[in-house]
């Protein structure tokens, strides 16, 4: 396939025909209530059928209109409908549902999500620079891939009717989060406020003067990088067991830990921002016979800081993943999200896994956004923004 | 000249950082070290016993070891002050008349001048054992090693002296060979693992005294007894007690004991008013506490009476009417309300309450009641430190010298060998590492080719890195073995959960490295009108390099850690992961340590090793 976009929506269209032949299965008969399903499982799919019977027209009928309208319009009918699709499907299951009646929902769902599928394959090839295309070509795409993500498990756990055991369905864990959010919430404070916070904000403090110090001594520098840089390799799993008998297996060892991790990058960030210099600016900075303290108020420390928020930013992750690893590690009383994690996993609780798992990411994706918005507050002039990673 | 000044700086820091462990151990370390010289749960614990006489040989004429002073103390014999009078004089007790003096269980086997062991049918431990009427002092030296099974070397204080193991008497030369003050077995013992507390003759002894005993009923003596002498076990004999100080005036009831500070929840205890012995546990009423219940009946008349181990006062807290209390106020449910013949009140002085007064003439005394001693690990901080058997932070020159003992403790075919351990981790990461990359790879080639799975998916892999998903680890594990993954003995669960975690920052790298062409380069190759897949293996695969391989390493650390992480959670005991687990909880500080070494070790060769690889397969990267 080439640049350009392409001729006929291919995928598109074999979702809507998947999805239109799914509707006249088995399933959509009983929603016509003429086959041996019970009234239950009727009623449970039926209410689903005009608008799925609508929705895969519409679907049929937008194929051959090329514009991003259109396409546009494909994704949002593939999603909805396999949305609707699923919840139907769920229902007529809860209802009973017996095995031959379920390849038509799975027709009507896959199907439909290979629309949006198609749909998507021809958003992130429009050509055009203006700002709607730029925002349907680029934003638009990732943006639903949370949605196809949730659909597709929800639809295998529930579809395949995968026990809670094994592993648990969307709604499972969205339950567990909405029933002992407060549970969660107190975990998450006392894992990230109590531990990783705590354990960042020294670290990185500590970092900072060891590494303008370091920048300043040509022999720390050859004594003492080497070893900070080596550290980065050292696996947490063995460091967080000797502070944990160090320190005792309450906060302090976990937020030992964080301190640790994140000083090193610091240090080493540090002191390559103060020490690899732009040599032309440095140039010019002698040939208005800057003296040093100049040099390094105006040239250095400026120069720095892109140095330094990347180490902020890689820390805040870094220093979250080895907090939860040191709980899974360090056994101590049943709180914070590692242990609950950890404990919830081995008793086979799948469901309550994942919630903490979810409030684990937030708070990670909060804190990494956090520190984004403030390097963009403190150094505007920088220009790898586009480069966040 | 150059190589030294690099070396030097590096060299200094290690040793810096080497010295510094010193106050940080002994900074994390003093809290421990404190309480175990001033906890008194932790003090070495002694008996005091009515003291057997030394010498019983004249039935009218016992010779103690120390003088004895009648205002301190009295002859007691079958748990009673002697009937028949006497009078002291220095070390020497005068009977008025020859007397029952001792009550035996002689030694079964007649001593013939070249038998040391002699079993016995009773258990004799506790009690002194006579040589032709002399007290014989028993004594033994106890290594502090356990055995566990596998360990056949035990340290001693000193090396002389008879050697016994679990009732039998050690020959040497046969037994065991000596090294210096270290006793080298042939045969490993066999661990304790009876539900009872360890005796000491579970472990190999030193016979230091006259006598030892090998277990309960085995007795091993240092010299074999002369032929024809007699050996007798006294099951009882007079003995010189000790008398609780307090005046005996018909109204006090406060004693104290005349040494040291008691133990005060010390159930062998004995303590006697005459000939009749006080209960140390109290007794409890017929009634229950039930809130509203104020009367109580107790067996006896008098005692101290106390409401959850805090003695009441009479006539103040309650009335007493011959066995029957009346208190106050009604005690809550379920408290505790005992009566006790007589209570401690202080155990640092040794004072205690007793329930009724003694009458004027009669004697207090005790016969044996246990007193804190002396903290066990030393006198100073600095010693109990040192004495420390499992510090927070292990000294560093202990670690420097306990990991090569560490390493060859267990032969290379154990399962314990630390380096076989590793090799095994290592195996695991290599493959968690090349299916990583592999993963990696042909996802970012994926993005390359087919740009709306990279406009879809891409940001979200970027995104998985502001993402804890090692905390996934524990629930893939348990899931792969729901699928029939084998768990316990293979590596394919922890490769393919390392590779879990590498694969996320190879695909970043991977991607951005076959993005990031010079635009020039690319015109080039278009005027050239190469294709797609020209471009890709003439251009990108050699412009992906550097940043592929800055990622491979990122990705090499992930998938120790992954594989570690997965064996913590799967206890396949072949990894190291499942060694440091064994030591969280239960093990060494030193051991972890040594662990935690070995790891770091294996971590930063993975990322030197990726450096090599990097230099073979692309050696135009040139780094800053």
């Amino acid at each position: 396939m080439a640049n350009g976009p392409l001729k006929i929506n291919v995928g598109s269209l074999l979702g809507a025909i998947v999805a239109a032949i799914g509707l006249f299965l088995p399933w959509a008969q009983a929603a016509g209530a003429e086959t041996g399903s019970t009234l239950a499982q009727v009623e449970a799919a039926a209410w689903a059928w005009p608008p799925l019977l609508a929705l895969t027209g519409g679907a049929l009928l937008t194929v051959w209109w090329r514009s991003r309208w259109a396409t546009s319009l494909l994704l949002v009918i593939g999603l909805g409908s396999a949305l609707v699709a699923l919840v139907a499907f769920e229902r007529a299951l809860g209802a009973g549902l017996d095995e031959a009646a379920r390849g038509g929902f799975w027709m009507a769902f896959l199907g439909h999500l290979l629309v949006a599928a198609g749909g998507i394959g021809r958003l992130s090839t429009l050509p055009g620079a203006d700002r709607m295309s730029h925002i349907l070509r680029d934003v638009v795409p990732p943006l639903t891939v949370p949605a196809f993500f949730f659909l597709i498990w929800e639809g295998v756990v529930e579809g395949l009717r995968i026990p809670l055991a094994f592993f648990p369905s969307v709604t499972d864990v969205a339950l567990v989060i909405t029933s002992a959010y407060g549970t969660l919430l107190e975990d998450t404070y006392k894992t990230f406020v109590q531990e990783v916070l705590f354990g960042y904000a020294v670290g990185v403090a500590i970092g900072l003067i060891v590494g303008v110090l370091t920048a300043f001594s040509v022999f720390l520098q050859r004594g003492f990088l080497p070893l900070a840089t080596a550290f980065g390799a050292v696996p947490v799993v063995a460091l967080a067991p000797v502070l944990g008998r160090a320190l005792g297996v309450t906060w302090e060892s976990k937020a030992a830990v964080a301190v640790i991790v994140s000083f090193f990058p610091m240090v080493i960030n540090v002191v390559q921002g103060l020490t690899t210099l732009d040599p032309l600016k440095m140039d010019l900075m002698r040939s208005y016979a800057a003296n040093r303290g100049q040099i390094l108020r105006k040239l250095r420390f400026p120069n720095a800081l892109p140095y330094v928020f990347s180490a902020l930013k890689i820390t805040s992750i870094i220093s979250l993943i080895s907090v939860i690893v040191a709980e899974f590690l360090i056994p101590g009383a049943p709180e914070g999200l590692g242990q609950r994690i950890s404990l919830t996993a081995r008793g086979g609780r799948f469901d309550v896994t994942l919630a903490a798992v979810v409030f684990a990411s937030a708070v990670g994706i909060l804190f990494y956004y956090a520190i984004v918005l403030l390097e963009r507050k403190v150094i505007p002039w920088h220009s790898s923004f586009a480069d966040e990673d | 000249m150059e190589r030294l000044k690099r070396v030097f700086p590096l060299l200094v820091v290690l040793g810096a950082i080497f010295a510094l462990g010193y106050p940080v151990a002994f900074l994390l370390g003093y809290p421990q070290a404190k309480n175990n010289l001033e906890n008194r749960s932790r003090w070495e614990q002694r008996v005091v016993e009515a003291q057997p006489p030394r010498d019983l040989s004249d039935p009218t004429t016992l010779r103690f070891d120390g003088t004895l002073n009648p205002d301190e103390g009295l002859a007691v014999y079958n748990r009673a002050p002697l009937t028949v009078d006497y009078r002291v004089e220095g070390d020497t007790l005068h009977l008025s008349e020859a007397t029952e003096l001792i009550t035996l269980n002689e030694i079964v086997g007649a001593a013939d001048g070249d038998k040391r062991l002699f079993r016995v049918n009773v258990d004799g431990s506790e009690q002194p054992l006579y040589l032709d009427g002399r007290r014989l002092d028993g004594g033994y030296d106890m290594p502090p090693e356990k055995p566990d099974g596998d360990r056949t070397t035990f340290t001693f204080t000193g090396s002389d002296g008879a050697f016994i193991l679990r009732g039998e008497l050690l020959q040497p030369g046969e037994d065991y060979t000596m090294d210096g003050n270290t006793l080298v077995l042939e045969e490993p013992p066999p661990q304790w693992l009876q539900l009872r507390t360890e005796p000491d003759w579970a472990r190999p002894l030193r016979v230091t005294g006259d006598y030892a005993w090998a277990n309960e009923r085995t007795l091993v003596f240092q010299e074999p007894p002369p032929a024809g002498s007699t050996i007798e076990l006294a099951e009882d004999v007079i003995r010189w007690a000790r008398r609780l100080i307090g005046p005996i005036d018909g109204d006090n009831r406060t004693f104290r004991f005349p040494q040291g500070e008691i133990v005060p929840g010390d159930a062998s205890r004995r303590v006697f008013v005459d000939d009749a012995l006080l209960a140390t546990e109290g007794h409890e009423p017929r009634e229950e506490t039930d809130g509203e219940r104020v009367r109580f009946t107790f067996p006896a008349s008098d005692g101290v009476i106390t409401l959850n181990g805090e003695p009441l006062t009479p006539g103040e807290d309650y009335d007493q009417n011959g066995t029957v209390v009346t208190l106050a106020d009604p005690p809550a449910r379920r408290s505790t309300l005992r009566q006790h013949d007589y209570q401690v009140t202080d155990s640092r002085q040794g004072i205690v309450r007793l329930g009724t007064a003694p009458a004027p003439g009669s004697l207090v005394w005790s016969s044996r009641y246990k007193i804190y001693d002396r903290p066990r690990c030393g006198t100073t901080v600095m010693e109990c430190f040192l004495a420390m058997p499992q510090p927070p932070v292990p000294l560093p020159h202990w670690i420097a010298t306990r990991a090569p003992s560490y390493i060859t403790r267990y032969p290379f075919e154990s399962q314990q060998n630390v380096i076989r351990s590793a090799l095994y981790t290592a195996q695991g990461t290599i493959l968690a590492l090349l299916l990583g990359g592999a993963i990696g790879l042909l996802l970012a080639i994926l993005f390359v080719f087919i740009r709306p799975l990279e406009k879809a998916l891409f940001p979200w892999v970027i995104a998985s890195q502001t993402v804890p998903i090692i905390a996934l680890v524990p629930m893939l594990v348990l899931i792969l073995a729901n699928l029939g993954v084998t768990i316990q003995t293979s590596l394919l669960p922890s490769a393919l959960i390392g590779a879990y975690l590498s694969f996320f920052p190879i695909t970043v790298g991977a991607t951005k490295g076959l993005r990031s062409v010079d635009p020039l380069k690319l015109d080039l190759m278009r005027s050239y009108a190469a294709n797609r897949w020209q471009v890709f293996f003439k251009l990108r695969l050699y412009e992906a390099m550097p940043l592929l391989f800055t990622n491979f390493k990122v990705g090499a650390a992930a998938s120790l850690i992954g594989v570690l992480v997965s064996e913590t959670e799967t206890s396949n005991a072949k990894g190291l992961g499942y060694a440091i687990v064994g030591q969280v909880q239960a093990g060494s500080a030193t051991d972890l340590w040594v662990l935690f070494l070995v790891s770091a070790l294996m971590g930063i060769l993975f990322v030197s090793a990726v450096g090599w690889v990097e230099k073979l397969v692309a050696p135009w990267v040139r780094k800053a």
